[in-house]
């Protein structure tokens, strides 16, 4: 383990450091201004009165810090780490010191300079979602993984959850979460299965060291890396003047597309997307849609469903469902049948039969 | 002469104490019965003649005036036959008159004077005893049932002429000792007997852990009923409130098995001919149906869609309030039925539609039968599994390797684990066939994954509020049978599996 620099790690620790204070300063910062400072520049400029106590504190801290922060968890820098820093990130107006990654970091390497090319998508909206939206959120992250693409979310309630689990529903789906605090501070805490499922089978990053805990600042903080990893951002749903459209925001800065779902214009949930479609965001108004704007010729039926699922399609297709049944455990078999039935691919007849779809 | 004897009258299932007063005095020989006696009542006149002249007592050749009190009430059943009996022998000084007091008398009488086992011998002894009556005489084979009930003294005789030595001191009384009601082991078939049926074994313990209504749907002969009749055993055992209740309307309705002397959780399977008035009780003096007779067990209705529609509608107050009130000019009664509903029912007319070519059913004779099969009383059934025909060659060879492996007994210690944590949080009785909507939208009971989950298939499956609400219910069960804390994303995609599919999900 190389991990990072000396000097980004302890900017980086400086950050979580002061957490507390930067919330106290509130109104009327930027990242770029703050998240961009070093180390001693931020200890000097927001520590105030407990200045000296903070200096002294990061001194110790960096005293005993070493590259290996925790099991699985890789780190790097700008300058050197366990993993190359996208260029996305590198070339950011609002870089981060360090990247600590949980999963397979080769999902990093998204982005318009990528070679060879790896689209992404960021999918974002409120946390606070109804059904359509959900429901569109995870068709949208199904699709985009199917096509091979990267879904990029935020591991949040709502929107970002069923962003997420639409890519995991794909075999092989790819999908890179990225969070306000530590790699291993998992929140919200009912997304623990989740999470541990995207550290297995995608990658969950941040820029705060492990162990970070979050702050109000921490949400637009990481939207911004949302926004820098993506080469479109969807925003699926979200109200005027909420944190889904400050992702939005942080994408036109890096003159990263922006789309938007459309919703009803008498749903408060909607207004904020309808917002953006009014001010020229690219309708998403099917998941074909998306698959376009990033630039990929749709491919049909390239739909590859994870293993629990395609087993039952296959046990379907030969007519032999007891059996399959009878393998996984009547609890599995139905969990697996009812998902494919929302995806759509499969139909059940009053009788009890099924069947799959097209 | 004027005697005076307690009896006991039902009604429902509450026994009203009749005073049966007889008065005895020179006149044209003659026995009269007053009081609002039914036919039963009326009849008694000959009987007590008949027993009496044949037990060695004398019939006063006198006008004998016989008065049920109150007057208002309603008397039903030939229980009061050996009450007038003696109230005539004191009346006619043939038995001591101060013998009476604080005894009551119950039980039908034969000719030759033997008394006869009659039914709602559990509630009269229960009356008795808030009565605060000393004892109780009553026939020999009636003391097994009314021994589970009080501390009132249980008097057993066989016939009048031991009621008569018994009254005059002269021989001493055989007291039937009082019992702690027991259940009986269930004597349903063992549910390994189900070859292959995952699915639809899955969803009977569902149903048994959560209390849910189920549907089970399926061609004929493929084990509906099979799998419905092994329900009852992988219910855990009644609770001694319970026993009692399930006893005293066995013992009201006559169905009080006395050689066992233990209470089964009923099952009950009328025919699809049945009345509404037969599955909900009726009557000019009700009597209880089959959905009384089915409190705290299963109500199995074979052949679904046959039954007549509003012998259906019927049950709708059952399923929802958990008692019937039947009305009628006479006044009301209320009787308990919470049961636990089990429905078959054919995917057609014919029964062969999963079949492809086997169906002859007409469009028309199809719209109709799915027309039966929709409605107000479906929405309360929460679980629906399918049954199907499992090939030939695999109930053949592969018999063993089908079969879901699953013994009555291992169904049972999981329905009594998932029992278990379903009492911790809703409280005593309370399980989450009877959760609201407002409780299981909680995180704690409800994870929000499972939450995601059921709000997509909402909008996707276009379920209806009320069908979200039995989602909810079944997942909550499924995630008990699985010891989880909040519902998981998996066990709501599994309930969601079992919901009712259809026009009217």
């Amino acid at each position: 383990m190389t991990g990072p620099c000396m000097d980004c790690a302890r900017n980086s620790h400086a950050l979580a450091l002061v957490g507390g204070h930067l919330e106290a300063m509130k109104a009327g910062w930027r990242p770029k201004s703050v998240l961009s400072l070093e180390s001693e520049a931020l200890l000097d400029s927001v520590g105030g009165a407990k200045r000296d106590q903070l200096h002294e504190r990061l001194d110790q801290m960096m005293g005993s810090w070493s590259a290996n922060e925790g099991d699985g968890i890789r780190a790097a820098c700008s300058h050197q780490g366990d993993f190359a820093l996208p260029s996305v990130l590198l070339d950011d107006p609002e870089a981060p010191w360090v990247i600590w990654a949980q999963g397979d970091v080769e999902l990093l390497k998204v982005g318009k300079a990528s070679q060879p090319r790896l689209p992404s998508a960021g999918i974002v909206g409120a946390r606070r979602a109804d059904a359509y939206g959900v429901g569109v959120a995870r068709d949208l992250g199904r699709r985009v993984a199917s096509e091979g693409a990267t879904v990029v979310s935020g591991l949040a309630f709502g929107i970002d959850g069923a962003a997420h689990r639409g890519a995991l529903d794909v075999a092989g789906g790819k999908t890179i979460a990225v969070v306000g605090g530590g790699v291993d501070v998992v929140y919200p805490k009912a997304h623990s299965s989740l999470h541990e499922q995207i550290a297995q089978r995608g990658v969950v990053i941040s820029e705060m060291p492990p162990g970070s805990q979050l702050w109000k600042w921490s949400f637009p903080a990481r939207n911004r890396l949302i926004a820098a990893l993506s080469d479109i951002v969807v925003v699926v749903q979200g109200a005027r003047r909420s944190g889904s459209l400050h992702t939005a925001e942080a994408a036109l800065m890096r003159g990263t597309q922006v789309g938007a779902v459309p919703g009803r214009i008498d749903a408060p949930i909607s207004e904020g997307t309808n917002q953006l479609l009014a001010e020229g965001a690219l309708p998403i108004v099917s998941a074909d849609a998306l698959v376009a704007a990033l630039g990929i010729r749709p491919s049909r039926n390239s739909l590859e469903l994870a293993d629990d699922l395609r087993a039952a399609v296959i046990a379907i297709g030969e007519r032999k469902l007891d059996n399959y049944l009878a393998e996984v455990g009547a609890k599995a078999g139905a969990a697996a049948l009812a998902r494919l039935e929302l995806m759509g691919l499969v139909e059940s007849s009053t009788d009890g039969g099924w069947r799959v779809i097209g | 002469m004027l005697a005076k004897v307690i009896a006991f009258t039902l009604e429902g299932f509450q026994p009203r104490p009749v005073s049966v007063e007889v008065d005895i005095r020179s006149g044209l020989p003659g026995f009269q019965i007053v009081g609002l006696g039914d036919t039963a009542v009326r009849e008694s006149r000959e009987r007590v003649r008949a027993a009496i002249q044949n037990s060695g007592f004398e019939f006063p050749m006198r006008r004998i005036v016989a008065n049920l009190a109150p007057a208002s009430l309603k008397k039903t059943g030939p229980g009061f036959d050996a009450a007038l009996a003696v109230a005539i022998l004191a009346a006619s000084e043939q038995v001591p008159l101060l013998s009476l007091d604080g005894t009551a008398v119950f039980g039908e009488l034969s000719l030759s004077g033997d008394l006869r086992v009659c039914a709602g011998s559990l509630p009269a002894a229960e009356g008795a005893k808030s009565l605060g009556l000393d004892r109780l005489l009553l026939p020999e084979g009636c003391a097994t049932e009314a021994s589970l009930a009080s501390c009132v003294q249980l008097v057993k005789v066989r016939d009048l002429r031991e009621v008569g030595s018994v009254l005059h001191g002269t021989k001493e009384a055989r007291i039937a000792a009082h019992r702690s009601i027991t259940a009986a082991r269930p004597t349903a078939p063992d549910l390994s007997d189900v070859l292959g049926q995952s699915t639809a074994v899955e969803a009977l313990v569902i149903a048994a852990a959560g209390g849910h209504n189920l549907l089970l749907e399926g061609p004929p002969g493929t084990g509906k009923t099979m799998l419905a009749r092994r329900l009852p055993g992988l219910l855990p055992p009644l609770t001694a409130t319970e026993l009692l209740e399930v006893a005293r309307i066995q013992s009201v309705t006559g169905l009080f098995d006395c050689s066992a002397g233990s209470v089964l959780r009923p099952f009950r399977a009328p025919h699809h001919s049945v009345s509404s008035a037969g599955l909900l009780g009726g009557g000019s003096a009700p009597t209880p149906g089959e959905v009384t007779l089915a409190h705290h067990g299963v109500l199995f209705l074979d052949e679904f869609p046959e039954f007549r529609r509003d012998s259906i509608e019927s049950l709708r107050q059952p399923l929802e309030e958990g008692y019937v009130s039947i009305v009628r000019a006479g006044g009301r009664l209320v009787f308990p039925a919470r049961f636990q509903l089990v429905a078959a029912a054919n995917p057609c007319p014919c029964g062969y539609k999963a079949e492809a070519g086997r169906c002859e059913c007409s469009p028309l004779a199809l719209d109709r039968y799915r027309q039966k099969m929709s409605g107000p009383i479906l929405d309360r059934i929460d679980i629906c599994a399918t049954v199907t025909r499992p090939p030939v060659d695999e109930i053949m060879e592969e018999g063993k390797r089908l079969s879901a492996g699953l013994s009555t007994e291992q169904g049972l210690r999981r329905v009594a684990q998932a029992r278990q944590s379903q009492l911790a949080r809703w409280g005593p009785e309370c399980l989450n066939r009877d959760a609201t909507g407002k409780q299981l939208n909680t995180e704690s009971v409800t994870s929000p994954d499972a939450m995601a989950v059921l709000g997509e298939a909402y909008s996707r499956l276009k379920l209806s509020p009320r069908s979200r609400l039995r989602v909810l219910r079944t997942a909550r069960t499924i995630g008990d049978l699985a010891g989880e804390q909040a519902t998981s994303e998996e066990s709501m995609l599994a309930a969601l599996s079992f919901r009712r599919r259809g026009a009217q999900q």
